[in-house]
Formats: structure tokens, sequence, C-alpha cells
């Protein structure tokens, strides 16, 4: 939806700017670190200097900040179409807490009629092979091949993002043109060793949160949740629950062709062009239309054939086309796309009784998605 | 809250109470708190102060820092000034510091020289001066404005935000 997509730019606007000013962005502050403070006071009594006091050291120790991010990338619904091997949704996990964190990835398919958060539709279907890539050669796009499967992130420090995709290998795609499917990725925070995190006065150690200061036999300090409540359902993903999601989406795209065919006739013996009538001699122009209202372009072949009303003497071909709005050369009897194209097989996609016999036969059409195309070609009534 | 008399008394009592070495005749006590919201019986969203110690206190939290002063003498003391370096892993917040019959000034040196936030420069990556931001200051002082008679005692604050 419109709101989302401004939200994330403004978002994204608001980090870009963070990072630009010269020492903005701060390294947390490691957890069961010190925090003192000591005053001094100078003075003086009868005019004379005395010497300086200090106050006592008012001390308190930094407890642990859980807070991972995850955000979509793509910008944009993710298209699939038939000949798609393998479709990816991406997105970054940033550990924005002050512990080094495990992280153990999971999806979740949005239930039906959840709105793609880049708006054309809401989620109707489940993908059938579905998985979790780690961006192994970190190059931020997925390499099929070489980004690996993975659902845990060792180690992520204080501050680091790594990037992930959720992979759609298509096996049979029989959804319709702009079908929807929309699809969360969750991440959960757990201690550097895979232990879970529980919030509270925890005995925290080094091996649990990374990083040298709570010691190897630990020290007891405040755990917090600080983490946002993600797009996911609740159950998966809450306010404060050492989780956070974001959600992507395929859209199908493929081609829907339907083709109607209409006759005319165009001239008769009798009357001409005016009025003309279905006698013996007239000339009756077929028209075929070829529709594609799917989201996908599509390279289509026609045939048409009139062996039956030839055979049984009805119709003959008629090899030079004119309809007054298409007037074409001798041997030119098929209309393709307002272009006058051959009856020989001569390489113009378009032949009249060489590639099957008494069969209009047009092929390579292109028909570019929400666009129709159109074949004529003219026949006389014997 | 307190009346004013009744803080002071309570502060000479904590002052005598906590023992010092040596009767110097000026004493300061630091305290660090952090503001919590509470609901009171009616339900309603109060804020209070506890101890940062007591606190669940992480990165992005503010901490208040007050220095309490007193004068246990029995002459009244002049040119009171209290330096206060800005505590390591946090950043002072900008506009927080004060305290009554104080005049507040900041260094961004390590504490050679002290001066009013416009009058405090440093240097960018590019060698360009610019006006210091409150996360260039190094320390804050304040400077007691008045004598302070015996007995008499004063609190002077600031906040910082954990890094």
């Amino acid at each position: 939806m419109k709101t989302r997509s401004t939200k994330r730019v403004l978002l994204a606007l608001i980090a870009l700017v963070l990072i630009s000013l010269p020492g903005m962005i701060l390294a947390a502050t490691p957890p069961c670190t010190s925090i003192t403070n000591q005053a001094t006071v100078n003075y003086s009594v009868g005019g004379v200097s005395q010497p300086a006091v200090n106050s006592n050291t008012a001390s308190f120790t930094v407890g642990v900040k859980v807070r991972l991010v995850v955000t979509n990338n793509d910008g944009a619904n993710v298209s699939v179409s038939p000949g798609t091997t393998k479709a990816a949704l991406k997105f970054t996990v940033l550990n924005d807490g002050n512990a080094t964190n495990d992280v153990a990835l999971s999806y979740v398919a949005a239930a039906n009629g959840t709105a793609s958060p880049y708006g054309g539709g809401n989620d109707s279907f489940d993908g059938t092979t579905i998985a979790i890539y780690e961006d192994t050669n970190s190059n931020g796009t997925f390499d099929d091949g070489t980004d690996q499967p993975s659902t845990t992130i060792n180690d992520l420090a204080p501050g680091s993002s790594k990037v992930y995709f959720i992979v759609y290998t298509p096996n049979d795609l029989t959804q319709p043109p702009g079908s929807i499917a929309v699809y969360y990725l969750v991440a959960q925070a757990k201690w550097a060793d895979g232990t879970n995190i529980t919030e509270g006065s925890i005995n925290v150690t080094n091996a649990m949160a990374g990083g040298t200061a709570c010691g190897a036999g630990g020290t007891t300090v405040d755990v917090v949740f600080a983490d946002d409540n993600g797009p996911a359902p609740d159950a998966n993903d809450g306010t404060r629950d050492g989780k956070h999601s974001d959600d992507g989406a395929y859209i199908v795209q493929n081609a829907t062709i339907t083709v109607s065919k209409t006759s005319a006739v165009y001239s008769d013996p009798v009357n001409g062009t005016s009025s003309p009538k279905a006698i013996p001699g007239a000339v009756v122009t077929y028209t075929i239309t070829i529709s594609n209202t799917g989201n996908a372009d599509a390279t289509v072949s026609v045939t048409d054939s009139l062996a039956t009303q030839i055979t049984n003497g009805y119709l003959a071909f008629q090899t030079q086309f004119d309809d007054g709005t298409n007037s074409c050369s001798a041997g030119q009897g098929i209309v393709v796309d307002g272009t006058c194209k051959t009856n020989a097989n001569d390489g113009d996609n378009a032949d009249w009784n060489v590639t099957t016999a008494n069969t209009v036969t047009v092929t390579n059409l292109t028909v570019p998605a929400g666009q129709n195309k159109v074949v004529k070609f003219q026949v006389v009534i014997q | 809250m307190l009346s004013k008399r009744v803080l002071s008394m309570f502060l000479v009592l904590a002052f005598i109470l906590v023992g010092i070495a040596y009767a110097a005749d000026v004493e300061v006590k630091s305290v660090a708190e952090v503001e919590i919201k509470v609901k009171n019986e009616k339900g309603e969203f109060e804020t209070r102060r506890i101890d940062a110690a007591k606190a669940n206190v992480g990165p992005g939290d503010e901490v208040i820092f007050s220095n309490y002063y007193v004068n246990n003498g029995d002459q009244p003391v002049t040119d009171v000034v209290i330096l206060n370096p800005v505590p390591m892993h946090t950043v002072y917040v900008d506009g927080s510091a004060g305290g009554e019959f104080a005049k507040v000034e900041f260094s961004v040196d390590g504490g050679k020289t002290f001066g009013t936030p416009e009058t405090l420069k440093v240097k960018d990556k590019n060698g360009r001066e610019r006006i210091a931001r409150a996360e260039d200051y190094t320390h804050i002082r304040w400077v007691i404005t008045k004598p302070v008679a015996p007995k008499e005692t004063g609190v002077v604050y600031f906040k910082a935000k954990i890094k």
C-alpha cells in the first residue's frame, strides 16, 4: 500500500541522513559495562581557595538490549512466471541491540486475503516449494547455485546486518496473472551460544553476549527485548518478544489469450460495396482478434483452416486482400497487425496453403499484455 | 513532593551519615537516576525517578545525573564551581544541564577551557571549524553565582544518553 511504501522511503531517508552525519551513529555500549559518574567542587572561604572536594562515585551497569530489525528490500512485488526457475524475496536482518546474537530464521505464508505491502492485490495462493537462503557471496542478489539454504545466522554482531532470501521454486504455475502470494521472514534473537533469551535479571556471560565485558563467569544484568511488532501475525512476531519480521510478495506474470473471429461481407458482384449481400461472388472479410488480458507479453501462432468449405466448394481464398482499409498487392492475401503479408511461406511469418493445405498460418505474433492484435483474410463465396 | 526545608534537613542528615573522612566545608553527593512511568492508584500514568542501579538501563536510555551540594561549615563559601566530566559511554543531552543560581558552561577540550555552547568550536574531519554539538562536550561545569551560606544546600543536574 502507498502508506507503507512512503513509510519505508522515509525510514530509509532518515537512516541515510543519520549515517551521513559524522559521528552520529554510535556503537552501542556493550552489556555489563559499568557507567560511573563523579563530580568535583572547588570553592573559597574568606576569599581563600580551598582544596577541591570529590563527590562519591555514582555507578550502574548497562544491561542487554535485544533488538532485531528485519526489512524487505524488494521495493515492489517480485514477478514469477511460467518460465521462472527461482524467484527470491530479499530481506536484510539487522542486529540493533548491544549483544552479539545468533538468529533463527523462519518464513510464514500470509493468510488468504492479506494485502501485499506493495499494492496490486491480496494474497490468494501459497507457493509450492519455498525455502530460506543466505546471501552466501554477500553481493546483495540471489545467485542460484552459489547462495545456500540456511535458517541460522551465527554471531551477528551489534550494528551488523546480513541479507537473506525467501526463494520460491515454482512447479506448475496455474494461478491467473496478477495472483499474489505474501510471505513474512521472521527472525528470532538467541544468545551468541545458541541458547534461548529470556527477559529479566540474568547472569550474562561472554559466551552468551559476545565480547569481553561480562566476564567468562558472567555478570548479573537486566535483559530487555526492545523489538517492534513486525507485520507477521502476533503468534509469530509480537512487540518486545525477541522477534521481528517484514513482508514481501510474489506476483504471477502470465498472459491470458482469447481469440474471437467475425465475418462481414465486403462486396458482391451486384451491389459492389454498398449493402453487399452474401451471394455467390461476394467477398467476405474474416477478422480474427487475439486478445491478451494477462500481465505478461505473449507470442502466439494462429491457424484457420478453410479445408472443409473449400473441399465442399463453398468458398475460395481471396489471394489479393482489399477491404478498403488495407489494400494489398497481388499474392498478398493476409493482413497481420495492419501489414500485408504474402501467401507464400517466405519468412514473413504468414502463409496460405503452404505450411498446411487450405489453412491460413500466422506465426511469431507478439501480443503485449493488455493489447489486441488482428489477423484478416478474405474468401469468395462460390 | 517534600518541602524544600524538609529536603535540606534530610540532605544534611544524609551527609552526616555518609561519614566523610575529613570535615570539608562543602560536600557533593552524586546521584544517577532514570525516569519510569508507573500507573498510580487511579490508573493514571505518573513519572517517577528511581536509582539507575535498580533500573533496566540500556543503550539509548537517558540517565539523570544530579549533584547535591551543601555547605557544612560555619562560614559562607564563595566561588563555588562544580565540575562533572561527561561519563564514558554516554552523550550529553543538549539543553539538559541546569541548577538554581548556576551558570552552566561546557568544555570540548578535555576540561582545559570552558564556555557557553555558542562559543565552543571544533574542527570537522576536513579541518573546518564548526560550532560544537552536544556529542562533542567532554565536561560540564556549574558556576554558582552567589555565596552559599552555612547549612545551605543546592543541586545541579544534567542528562546523558547511553551510547
